[in-house]
């Protein structure tokens, strides 16, 4: 019994001492009890096989954490923010477990999904039955609205910014308008979402193609890597496509590429979707990527400042080129953007601690980023925001092996064409 | 003309199957062992190679005599290391264990070179062609083939005379038996082992020259292989190589009938084989 009342004596002793120490040893803003903390849950694809959209994320949030260390300022009250950020690996299922997480057990005030649609949707969907504010990027308005059943209904809790099929399909129509041609285009679309999108009868590629006077010649999809495109080449040179587009992803793009070569068929142009969004992509086409031409929905080119640092995004990709020894890619801008977007949704909300409050606030967001105008009314949807997407030609470059050329900004005039598209030189 | 082309780019395709079927014939056909990380293999000795290649300078065929002993040794150790432990006459634990390895080399892959898609530049060659009239064949898938054959006979030699391949083919039929007649069966595997993944090595090479490799890469054609080896029959090299043209072929063929179908008409053809002749075409059981 002695012993007994000895021990407790000695543990509740310890635990006193314990808890003196942790208060001590706690940062000064830690220990300041009136600042309560918003938490953000963060989900990005960092690893797996959409680990280059991602690649971007973690720098951003740095960067964020740093900006965000004494606190945030809303209403003359300072708030810590905390941001809870979680790698999806590329697997919608486990981006849905994650967000779940975050929202249920970890309470956060806010979802921020990165990109990509196996990440932004699985979020945005837990987001939407929970009722937490979901803010997100990074994939066709359409892949992340229709999905969910969004085609003619709007969601409470969720909110996208990103370009639409309507307008790539439209970019690519006056990247190929804009050079004298066959008007012959050969068709190259992957068996799967988004080909099936792209390649539709009635709102996809062909009918935009043929409205504007072009000949399409579009085999049926094909299966993602797949080893051999000889039959597809074979019927492209047949009907003497001057033209080659659609959507294709790296590794069949080589394939294809090298196949094409090797049957000595040689378009000479060549405008695809995905496969050729990454510099490094290009490079792994070597002298062959050298004229390709794609979409390009964020370049150091973009005329806007930041809302958070005053950055250009020059700035922003020679701060990115200098830390991490690798040349800018197209993600690094929305990996920013979305951060200006959530801190400017809590910074004008009534409450930033309540998800409600937090909601509203971002339904009437009205505000300049680096990728764009971010504003959720006049849209095709009441829960998205179109964002600029301009075209663009890989060529040689001065510092990196290749350096982006923007060749067509009807659509979206924010900034001047630098050139016209050339033919492509097939290595030569 | 259009299907005599189709014929041809098939048995092209086919050598780039029978690339990656030889070593699975060897380790599935012949020893019974599961290796889910084939693939991720072949992945790896790529990358090391483009690293090398953008250090070194090494042309394709340096890369192949580097690369090919390297694959040996990590064959060898790997049986070593893990399979001799887990090896046994339930094919799960060897199932799990490389199953495991897969999805650790592939978190390994990525923190060392990242996401990025990469490639080896063949230069002119990945690119150059021979016509015969309207028909158009690539040198490199040619070459690619040229190898294949000559890996399968030069495999199959082995197997059949040397004491090697004797200890090899007793150990797999009956373990106890051939410890008993003083073959140390532990040691044949890792050799074994060792083949297969060497022989990687040369299908890394051509991989990343023909296509882009990254880390996730490896498990996409494993499924090849492992059809390949079943069409053509456990056991036999010279099957695995059958099997690995009958594949190809039949792929292109469904590919020209509709891009769809390519795919398809290979898995079909596999489960007729499967269906009419489980032990494989050319089994000799």
């Amino acid at each position: 019994m002695k012993i007994l009342s000895k021990n407790l004596t000695r543990r509740t002793a310890l635990t006193a001492l314990g808890a003196g120490v942790a208060t001590l040893a706690a940062p000064p803003f830690l220990r300041a009890q009136s600042a309560k903390t918003i938490k953000i849950g963060y989900v990005a694809p960092i690893t797996g096989e959409l680990s280059q959209f991602g690649e971007t994320d973690r720098y951003a949030l740095e960067r964020i954490r740093a900006l965000l260390a004494k606190g945030l300022q809303i209403g003359g009250k300072t708030y810590n923010v905390e941001i809870l950020d979680r790698d999806a690996q590329s697997n919608p299922n486990r981006a849905a477990e994650l967000a779940g997480d975050l929202i249920q057990n970890k309470e956060v005030h806010i979802m921020v999904p990165a990109s990509t649609t196996n990440v932004v949707n699985p979020v945005a969907e837990q987001s939407e039955l929970f009722g937490v504010p979901c803010i997100s990027s990074g994939a066709p308005w359409q892949a992340n609205i229709l999905p969910r059943g969004g085609a003619d209904k709007a969601f409470a809790w969720t909110y996208h910014f990103f370009w639409g099929l309507e307008d790539i399909i439209a970019t690519f129509v006056n990247i190929w308008r804009s050079v004298e041609s066959n008007r012959k285009i050969g068709l190259l679309l992957p068996r799967n979402l988004d080909g099936e999108v792209w390649g539709n009868k009635e709102y996809g590629l062909p009918p935009a193609l043929r409205a504007a006077g072009f000949e399409v010649i579009a085999p049926s999809l094909y299966q993602p890597r797949t080893n051999d495109f000889s039959a597809q080449i074979a019927e492209f040179r047949d009907k003497r496509c001057d033209i080659v587009g659609g959507l294709v992803y790296p590794a069949d793009l080589r394939t294809f590429v090298v196949q094409c070569a090797q049957q000595n068929y040689k378009p000479p142009i060549m405008t695809i979707a995905a496969g050729l969004l990454f510099a490094s992509n290009v490079e792994a086409l070597g002298n062959l990527g050298i004229g390709m031409s794609t979409e390009a929905w964020w370049t150091p080119a973009f005329p806007f400042p930041s809302s958070l640092t005053g950055e250009t995004s020059a700035k922003i990709a020679a701060d990115w080129e200098a830390k991490t020894g690798k040349q800018w890619t197209q993600p690094l801008g929305y990996s920013h953007a979305n951060w200006e977007v959530a801190i400017d949704t809590l910074k004008r909300s009534a409450d930033p601690l309540n998800r409600e409050a937090i909601r509203d606030s971002l339904k009437k967001i009205d505000l300049q980023t680096v990728v764009g105008k971010i504003k959720f009314s006049g849209s095709p949807h009441a829960n998205v925001c179109k964002t600029p997407i301009v075209g663009g030609q890989w060529i040689r470059g001065a510092k990196y092996p290749f350096d982006l050329k923007i060749i067509e900004s009807s659509l979206w005039p924010i900034l001047k064409a630098e050139g016209k598209l050339e033919p492509l030189k097939w290595g030569a | 003309m259009q299907w005599v082309d189709a014929v041809v780019q098939g048995v092209l395709l086919g050598g780039l199957y029978a690339q990656y079927a030889i070593g699975m014939a060897l380790m599935f056909g012949v020893m019974r062992i599961v290796n889910i990380a084939h693939g991720d293999f072949i992945i790896l000795l790529g990358l090391i190679g483009i690293s090398i290649a953008t250090a070194w300078g090494l042309g394709s065929a340096g890369l192949i005599l580097l690369l090919v002993p390297l694959g040996a040794l990590i064959g060898w150790l790997l049986q070593h290391s893990v399979l001799n432990k887990v090896i046994g006459t339930d094919p799960i634990p060897s199932l799990i264990a490389t199953f495991g390895l897969s999805i650790a080399l592939q978190n390994f892959m990525l923190q060392i070179w990242s996401a990025d898609t990469r490639s080896l530049s063949g230069g002119t060659l990945s690119v150059a062609s021979v016509s015969l009239g309207p028909i158009h064949a690539g040198v490199l898938p040619v070459i690619v083939l040229a190898c294949a054959v000559l890996l399968t006979g030069g495999l199959d030699l082995v197997l059949r005379y040397t004491a090697f391949g004797r200890g090899l083919r007793a150990s797999a039929a009956d373990h106890n038996a051939a410890t008993l007649s003083g073959v140390n069966t532990k040691e044949v595997y890792a050799l074994a082992t060792a083949i297969a993944v060497g022989i990687l090595g040369m299908a890394a090479v051509f991989q990343a020259m023909r296509t882009t490799i990254a880390p996730p890469d490896g498990g996409a054609q494993l499924i090849y292989a492992f059809e390949a080896v079943i069409i053509g029959g456990m056991g036999s090299i010279w099957g695995a190589f059958t099997g690995s043209m009958i594949l190809g072929v039949a792929q292109v063929v469904g590919f020209r009938i509709d891009p769809g179908w390519g795919i398809l008409l290979g898995h079909i053809v596999f489960l007729i084989v499967l269906a009419a002749r489980p032990q494989g075409l050319m089994s000799r059981g």
